[in-house]
């Protein structure tokens, strides 16, 4: 799936939201003739609309966990994907069907009442509604569970490095050391400034990430991480400042002093400054055992 | 009299094709330069116009000719209009507009009111045949509508919404049937492709991307039928084809689960591959995968580009694709053999040598990892859904493309993930690139930067490569690569098309939810 629609879905959770909400408006007409444009697009849709991820009730679904435990958990697993005695069914009609209903258990429990073998003998057409309910709301949430963005996906133990061998390519081959020392850049006790070990990993990997201020709008405070740029025009002296954005034909600079500059780059030299280029540069050289171990060093370090 | 009846014959044939708002099938296969009558304009996905009136000496020139924004809320363009009688026709999730192409004019909007959900994060088009406009919504729909009126005739569902599908891909025509792919890749659902009936939109083949038997090809690839029936390869993109063999060119998404791979053991075809489908029937003539065992979400659905050249003196009918992955493949689109096989940016994740198919090798140290793997390109890929485009006249393929990093971790550790299981965090993008590579050797004969943002291309005859710059549009010189003109229209969000009307050369592009065109200021 593209980046680009990847980034889409939290807005269309968002337009789902809305669209969820019905507003008493009459519903454009479609295919107006021509002449005429066809209505307004952003009218309230006929139909209710089927979410990506289903709400889950946590009462109900802890009701399901429990019932899924006595009944169903022996065939069919724990997650509901199956065992050595039972299929996998997240990826069943009936679960996902059911999933997609607006009542949960409407499909899930006309099943059941054909009559489903239990471990526990008790005969699945006897399950109340509510029963039901909760072992459709168990299994939305087990479906739920493996999509991009589940809550359950967290970063497993990231510190399986050597430290000492993390700490001798800081000081060695890696040329960490080099900008990163008691005197400049120090790190010392880098791991109680970022949540989690994982994110020290990533703020090691990539430093720029996140505010690297091109220089929209007022000036912020000045940026020590951000890219700069020297102009040298064919004639006159050469400018430089805080690079806000290049094109075909032009480099936007701001100034020290807050002010904007567009210089024309036919003929012009165009070096640009990044002062987390060493972090870049090291992007190819580094190994993930490098990586492992630099993450085991800092961990750690005081 | 004789002179007269042929005059009159003429005469009605033309008053009669001034009257016909629609297409035939071979119009399609033949496109005039007043027409782009097909998603990438012809059925060969070069993106190419013979037209030459807007060249590299002029097109610096370039003035908007109109202005169309979409109404509010009708959504971002990441459609190809197609052009058909002086009418564009394009789609967004859940609406079709018809807009003049001379003026900009709105003719009608339709709306799918009956939606029930799926992913609106966009749609690449419609297709058209006759006096029928067809695409598909979100929720898994193709509709059929009047070309005239915009009315809707029928709609079909093409896939299930309740098992996570969704429609966003151009359908394509081919010959009388419509060619018809299916998105999704939450759920682990087996992918296909269909060939549907324009009048009814009934199934006439649908070729499934994964074994869904146990005696079908590539079962050996996958741990077992299971899997394979659930492996994804999603039809992302419209198909290219080739008239005279007769064959229909699919590319395929990433294999499910996506990330964590811990159950799917094997190469996992035909998942992350291109394939080649007789148009008839829909079976399986060759394939060629571009990431064997993916675990990346590197879909390989970039356009299959179909065009012929000379290999060692001996002509040959090519195809050539840029792959999300990095690596740049020309085969021989008669039996799918590698000719070229090389990379578009330098990665990481795989061998230096290829298997014996031509195909890349995977390095097993760069699958995802618990602790993390550090991989080039991203998840975002080296390139993506932008087409690309190639140019008969320079030889020159050309792709937007970024060599970005990011690090790929397992969060689900167990031996049986289903869905994702895992993805990429964080990342280091270099300056994105527009690359011109020559087919006979895979050799980047140009790159330059690329200010803008990830749109498609198109090159013209006028030795003109128009696409994205910065905040805008931008044409490029096909030869050497050197920008020529920039217009700051907004992100471009499709891909730009060209066509002529009244003698004057028209460069059509969106951003976001506008259509500008551009014409010479003469």
């Amino acid at each position: 799936m593209s980046i680009t629609w990847r980034t889409s879905v939290v807005v269309f959770g968002a337009v789902l939201l809305t669209l969820a909400v019905p507003r008493a408006q009459e519903p454009a007409g479609r295919g107006r003739g021509a002449g005429g444009r066809g209505g307004a697009a952003d009218q309230t849709p006929e139909v209710r609309q089927i979410p990506r991820t289903p709400v889950v009730d946590p009462a109900a679904h802890d009701r399901g966990r429990s019932l899924w435990a006595s009944h169903c958990i022996d065939c069919h697993g724990s997650q509901a994907r199956g065992s050595e005695t039972g299929p996998n069914i997240i990826r069943t009609k009936t679960v996902n069907f059911d999933r997609s209903s607006f009542t949960p258990g409407s499909v899930l429990g006309p099943f059941l009442k054909a009559g489903h073998p239990t471990q526990s003998g008790k005969a699945s057409a006897s399950f109340t509604d509510e029963e039901i309910g909760g072992l459709a709301h168990f299994l939305r949430q087990r479906v739920n569970d493996t999509m991009r963005g589940s809550a359950v996906f967290t970063a497993g133990n990231i510190l399986v490095g050597d430290a000492k061998a993390g700490e001798a390519y800081f000081h060695g081959a890696g040329g960490c050391a080099t900008c990163h020392n008691a005197a400049t850049h120090s790190l010392a006790g880098i791991r109680t400034r970022v949540a989690t070990t994982v994110d020290l990993q990533q703020r090691m990997l990539f430093p720029g990430m996140g505010a690297r201020d091109r220089g929209r709008g007022a000036p912020p405070a000045a940026n020590p991480n951000a890219v700069t740029v020297t102009v040298t025009p064919a004639s006159g002296p050469a400018m430089s400042g805080v690079l806000v954005e290049q094109s075909d034909f032009y480099v936007t600079f701001r100034h020290t002093d807050g002010t904007i500059r567009v210089v024309p780059t036919t003929g012009a030299k165009v070096v640009t400054t990044d002062p987390l280029q060493a972090h870049i540069d090291l992007l190819d050289r580094i190994s993930d055992t490098q990586i492992h171990d630099l993450v085991a060093y800092l961990e750690n370090l005081k | 009299m004789r002179r007269f009846v042929i005059g009159s014959v003429l005469l009605l044939s033309t008053v009669l094709s001034a009257q016909q708002s629609g297409l035939t099938s071979a119009q399609i296969e033949k496109p005039a330069t007043t027409s782009w009558p097909t998603f990438n304009g012809d059925y060969s996905g070069r993106r190419y116009s013979t037209l030459t009136k807007i060249n590299a000496s002029n097109v610096k020139h370039l003035s908007v000719a109109w202005i169309y924004d979409l109404p509010a809320g009708g959504g971002i363009v990441k459609a190809t209009p197609l052009l058909v009688n002086g009418i564009l026709y394009f789609s967004t999730p859940d609406h079709a507009y018809a807009v003049e192409a001379r003026t900009g004019r709105e003719l009608w909007h339709y709306t799918w009111t009956k939606n029930r959900g799926g992913m609106h994060i966009g749609n690449r088009g419609v297709a058209i045949l006759g006096e029928s406009v067809f695409f598909v919504t979100p929720d898994c729909n193709l509709v059929s509508l009047d070309i005239k009126t915009g009315r809707e005739q029928w709609f079909k569902e093409v896939c299930s919404l309740e098992m996570m599908y969704f429609g966003s891909a151009a359908p394509v025509v081919v010959k009388d049937r419509l060619i018809v792919g299916v998105s999704g890749d939450d759920l682990d659902q087996p992918a296909y492709l269909d060939a549907r009936s324009p009048e009814t939109g009934d199934l006439i083949w649908r070729w499934y991307v994964t074994p869904q038997t146990k005696d079908d090809p590539g079962i050996e690839t996958w741990p077992n039928l299971d899997m394979a029936k659930h492996g994804g390869g999603m039809t992302w993109q419209p198909v290219t084809y080739d008239p005279e063999l007769n064959l229909v060119y699919v590319t395929t998404g990433n294999p499910q689960p996506v990330v964590a791979y811990a159950n799917r053991e094997g190469a996992n075809l035909f998942t992350a591959s291109i394939v080649a489908l007789n148009a008839d029937t829909g079976k399986m003539a060759w394939y060629f995968q571009a990431s064997p065992h993916d675990t990346h979400d590197w879909d390989a659905t970039q356009t299959p580009v179909l065009f012929d050249g000379v290999i060692n003196g001996q002509p040959r009918k090519l195809m050539a694709q840029a792959s999300r992955n990095g690596k740049f493949f020309v085969l021989d689109r008669a039996t799918g053999r590698s000719i070229v096989s090389t990379e578009f940016i330098k990665t990481n994740w795989s061998f230096d040598r290829r298997d014996e198919r031509g195909q890349p090798i995977p390095n097993p140290e760069k699958r995802p990892q618990i602790a993390g793997a550090l991989v080039t390109p991203n998840q975002g890929g080296a390139t993506n859904w932008f087409s690309p485009t190639f140019s008969p006249q320079t030889g020159l393929f050309y792709v937007n493309a970024t060599r970005a990093f990011s690090v790929w971790y397992i969060y689900d550790p167990s031996d049986n993930p289903m869905g994702w299981g895992g993805t990429d965090r964080g990342g280091y993008a270099e300056q994105g690139q527009l690359k011109a590579i020559d087919f006979k050797t895979g050799e980047i004969r140009w790159s330059i930067p690329r200010y803008g943002g990830n749109s498609g291309l198109l090159s013209t005859a006028g030795n003109v490569i128009f696409g994205s710059a910065a905040s805008g549009i931008g044409a490029y010189n096909a030869t050497t690569g050197s920008p020529l003109w920039n217009s700051r229209i907004g992100g471009v969000t499709n891909g730009p098309i060209t066509y002529e009307l009244d003698g004057q050369q028209y460069v059509v592009a969106a951003a976001g939810s506008r259509f500008v065109a551009f014409v010479l200021n003469e």
